[in-house]
């Protein structure tokens, strides 16, 4: 159930290492009890983002509050590194971060037991972590985030590397986290995901906040596109694009890359069928034809008025 | 906090045991140590070279007991003399000797050459022959120090007698503060105060003499007053003499014109009366009378004689007066010159009373300075009898105190006419084992060794474990931890600590069972001193961790500062034979710290810390572990 209060509040947090800009004068809101997605390409702020939320850089200016009682107490983050020791075992890795927040023995292997039948470990405890598989070590990484019934959970690249299965048990096991109350932040690089879980989300680059809102309403203007990549011999791209030139409109991107033409489109279809009608006419022979969702990168730059 | 600590140290530990390298090196390691130790190091030398001399007036007989004792125990010393002592301590010089003793008189002093190149070989023999020298020295000493017993327990009856004078003493004593107190209060209440002033009497002579000095003036003034008068009356009245003479003469010119005319008329003839009883009529004419001239003549004669008859007696009167005021005017000088002379009598009394007074002034000062003088003493002999009876009642104290020491040492006599004088030769008890094993180089650098170990140990774990944990993806998750730094860096540091202290304690133990070391025999002091040496070795790891990046770099830079600390602790090259600047700084190195505090406990049986090193050390481990604590939230922020 998600209410209108917001649970973590954003005010132009800036913040730098160095010389380089890693936030730019973000601003948001999470509300108490939902899903929340942070979509970005990588190095574009995600974790340093998430970092100041768990207080661990402060904002160089601008204000981020977290309205829980003590954040490092009640905000449980998942990182996209597995944070945990492998020399330990499921349950040691369980009681020793358990410990850290002060909680006793008894609760501590109650507590553990408890959430590693909720994300599917139980029977794993003796475990060595360094054994755990990777679908494992995230759900492990989950257990200890969710150690201390946080109010808030974040996480970073949750399904990152993982099989498609694994990835929809994650998801799954997300959905129901979110259930029992706790506010869940996402911070990921796949818009299907985002799209599939979160009530509200940003679209960041270069730590700059280009897009926010409801995923379904990003999605009509980030996720119409496809990507078409080609590659011909002996491979004079321009070429091709010249005998295509009455449809560059419907070509909202292109890049010549690795000596292959990448194409950014709203009718991907109708744009490979020219081409492939061009190709004689170009003398060009088709050696691959691939068509795809877009890399964020692309759609990002496209977003951010990246070059054409 | 307790709980998070021991949750560290649990993973730690945990995380350590899993690696089989890391449980080998920590558990078997120390034991692989000592026992190539034991297999290593001999308890007996061989081929060591002693060369020596006898000086002139040595013991022979002496010198071979001596060396008798020390061949007996075969332990492969050579025995070379020499005729002089350059010849032997040149054979040092030259490295052909280990060693050359020159051997003096029993009782003076013994000189002993020792090549320094090898250092620990040659304190090793030392050590040897050293106790071959206490036991020489036991021996006659023994039959010496039988003899001082036997004289302590003369001097035991002596000092009882003595005792009982003391006490006597001490009586008697104990009166004298009464009798100050008595002599005190005597000389309070004698006054010395003498409250004249001598210039009052100087004064009361100038008044004197004034006085007389005035009389004298107011005589003669008054003298000269009354002489004035006398001769201002005398001129009066010869005035007036002179003038009723000149009455008189005019008188007696007119009587004696009357009588002429008396004659002439030669009324002696004729009828005359007195017309004296008529001069009261006033128509006298009418008076008849016989002759009328005549008696007008004898009338007129008779009246004025009669009225003139005054001047005659004034005459006499003034005449008399004359007299009178000569007479009174001798008198007056006589007058003055008596009271002159009263005076002059009086000033010459005076002059004498003054000559006497002045006489008796001098006097007067000398005395009055005396009596102050008489005074000033007086109150300093009083202060110095409170002085002398706080002294006496002190010395009173003090005496109870030294006969109760007599008592107690009388008492300490008698009992030491049971101790054993071999005990008291040797109070550490050595047997001939004991000294047996003093030969054991071990004994000599087992605290080395054993700081070695700890330093090594320590340093690395610790710098080790604090990059491991830098390196590890969970540092992240214990940043964002209700975790504070201090724990973290403080639950790494026990870890550490129990290990290293877990060897050292395994170390001592084996080192104890199986080596005999008799340093061994204060364990606690030395346990406590090697978990000292922990501490402060890992907290230096710990700022070794922080700093570093890679854990072989921090297992080359344990190693490498390890060994400076050790090359600079001097048991390599001494401490002695460096710069005054590293020698200055050498008491800083933890190495050299702790080693002396084990040496102090192992070898000299010292328990107790010098203030100076423990207050260094209690400063570096404070210090390192704020420094620790910096580096580590820098490396934080590097996550």
């Amino acid at each position: 159930m998600v209410d209108n209060i917001p649970i973590i509040t954003a005010k132009g947090v800036n913040k730098r290492f160095g010389n380089t800009r890693i936030l730019d004068d973000v601003s948001f809101q999470v509300r108490k009890g939902g899903i929340f997605g942070i979509v970005g390409p990588s190095g574009s702020g995600k974790t340093t983002l998430l970092k100041v939320i768990v207080d661990f850089y402060k904002p160089d200016s601008g204000h981020m509050n977290v309205d829980v009682k003590r954040v490092r107490d009640k905000v449980g983050f998942t990182t996209q590194n597995n944070c945990f020791y492998d020399a330990l075992t499921v349950n040691e890795n369980l009681i020793y971060f358990g410990s850290l927040y002060g909680m006793k023995k008894s609760l501590l292997k109650e507590r553990s037991k408890q959430l590693l039948t909720t994300v599917g470990l139980a029977g794993h405890g003796k475990k060595l972590a360094l054994k755990l598989s990777g679908g494992m070590s995230r759900r492990l990484d989950l257990a200890i985030s969710l150690l201390n019934n946080p109010d808030i959970l974040i996480l970073d690249e949750l399904t990152a590397g993982l099989d498609p299965i694994a990835r929809k048990q994650m998801i799954a096991l997300v959905r129901n986290i979110n259930n029992s109350g706790v506010t869940v932040l996402i911070s990921t690089h796949m818009l299907d995901e985002i799209e599939e879980l979160c009530d509200d989300m940003i679209l960041l680059s270069n730590g700059k906040i280009i897009a926010q809102g409801h995923p379904d309403t990003l999605k009509q203007d980030f996720m119409k596109y496809e990507q078409v990549i080609i590659q011909t011999y002996p491979g004079n791209y321009k070429n091709i694009l010249s005998h295509i030139a009455g449809f560059k409109h419907d070509i909202s991107h292109y890049h010549i890359e690795n000596n292959k033409l990448i194409l950014l489109s709203g009718k991907a279809s109708k744009v490979i069928h020219q081409i492939l009608y061009s190709l004689n006419g170009c003398k060009e022979k088709l050696i691959e034809i691939d068509i795809s969702k877009p890399d964020l990168n692309v759609v990002f730059e496209k977003a951010a008025g990246g070059k054409e | 906090m307790t709980l998070q600590l021991f949750a560290i140290m649990r993973k730690n530990m945990l995380a350590l045991m899993r690696s089989r390298l890391s449980s080998i090196v920590i558990l078997l390691g120390p034991i692989l140590l000592i026992v190539f130790l034991g297999l290593g190091v001999q308890t007996e030398f061989r081929h060591v070279e002693i060369g020596y001399h006898l000086t002139s007036n040595a013991d022979v007989a002496d010198l071979d007991a001596f060396l008798n004792v020390i061949k007996s125990e075969n332990i492969g010393f050579e025995y070379t003399s020499y005729e002089t002592s350059q010849q032997c301590i040149s054979k040092v010089k030259k490295g052909d000797m280990h060693m050359c003793i020159i051997f003096a008189e029993i009782g003076q002093k013994t000189t002993i050459y020792i090549d320094v190149t090898q250092s620990n070989l040659a304190y090793a023999i030392l050590n040897l022959i050293s106790s071959k020298f206490e036991e020489k020295s036991k021996q006659v000493s023994t039959e010496l120090v039988r003899e001082v017993l036997n004289q302590f327990v003369i001097a035991s009856s002596q000092m009882q007698n003595k005792s009982v004078y003391l006490s006597n003493i001490r009586s008697n004593v104990q009166d004298i503060p009464l009798k100050l107190e008595e002599i005190r209060n005597g000389l309070g209440k004698f006054s010395v105060d003498m409250d004249y002033n001598l210039k009052d009497y100087d004064d009361d002579f100038d008044d004197a003499y004034h006085e007389l000095k005035d009389y004298r003036e107011e005589i003669d003034e008054q003298y000269e007053i009354n002489k004035d008068r006398l001769d201002e009356i005398s001129d009066n009245i010869t005035d007036s003499k002179r003038s009723l003479e000149d009455k008189k003469r005019q008188r007696d010119a007119y009587i004696d014109e009357i009588d002429d005319e008396w004659s002439r008329k030669r009324c002696y003839d004729r009828e005359y009366e007195d017309l004296t009883p008529y001069l009261e009529d006033e128509n006298l004419a009418a008076v008849g009378y016989s002759d009328p001239e005549c008696s007008v003549l004898y009338t007129l004669r008779l009246q004025i004689l009669a009225n003139t008859k005054d001047i005659d007696d004034s005459i006499d009167m003034l005449e008399s007066m004359q007299e009178m005021i000569v007479e009174v005017d001798g008198d007056m000088d006589t007058y003055r010159s008596r009271a002159r002379g009263i005076i002059s009598k009086v000033e010459g009394s005076l002059d004498e009373a003054y000559d006497t007074y002045e006489s008796t002034s001098d006097v007067f000062v000398t005395l009055k300075k005396n009596l102050q003088n008489l005074t000033d003493a007086q109150m300093a002999a009083l202060s110095e009898l409170s002085s002398v009876s706080e002294l006496l009642n002190q010395s009173m104290e003090w005496m109870s105190i030294v006969e109760t020491s007599l008592d107690d040492i009388s008492e300490d006599f008698q009992k030491m006419e049971n101790y054993n004088s071999s005990a008291l030769i040797d109070p550490f008890n050595t047997t001939i084992e004991l000294e047996h094993y003093r030969a054991n180089r071990l004994d000599y650098f087992f605290s080395s060794i054993l700081v070695m170990i700890i330093s090594f140990t320590c340093l690395l774990l610790s710098g080790l474990i604090v990059v491991r944990e830098k390196q590890s993806r969970a540092f992240f998750r214990n940043s964002i931890m209700p975790l504070k730094d201090s724990s973290f860096l403080l639950g790494i540091l026990i870890t550490v600590v129990s290990i290293g202290f877990m060897q050292a304690t395994l170390i001592l133990l084996i080192a104890k069972h199986a080596f005999s070391l008799s340093g061994l025999d204060q364990m606690g002091v030395v346990l406590f001193i090697s978990f000292m040496a922990c501490v402060l070795f890992s907290v230096v790891g710990i700022v070794l961790g922080t700093i570093l990046h890679s854990e072989e770099s921090a297992i080359l830079s344990g190693i490498i500062l390890s060994l400076m600390l050790f090359v600079f602790s001097g048991i390599i090259i001494p401490l002695e034979s460096m710069s005054e600047f590293v020698y200055s700084l050498s008491y800083l190195n933890p190495f050299v710290m702790i080693e002396i505090f084990l040496q102090r406990a192992m070898i000299y049986n010292i328990t107790v810390f010098s203030a100076d090193l423990v207050y260094v050390y209690v400063v570096e481990v404070v210090l390192f572990l704020i420094v620790g604590m910096i580096l580590f939230k820098q490396a934080k922020k590097r996550i």
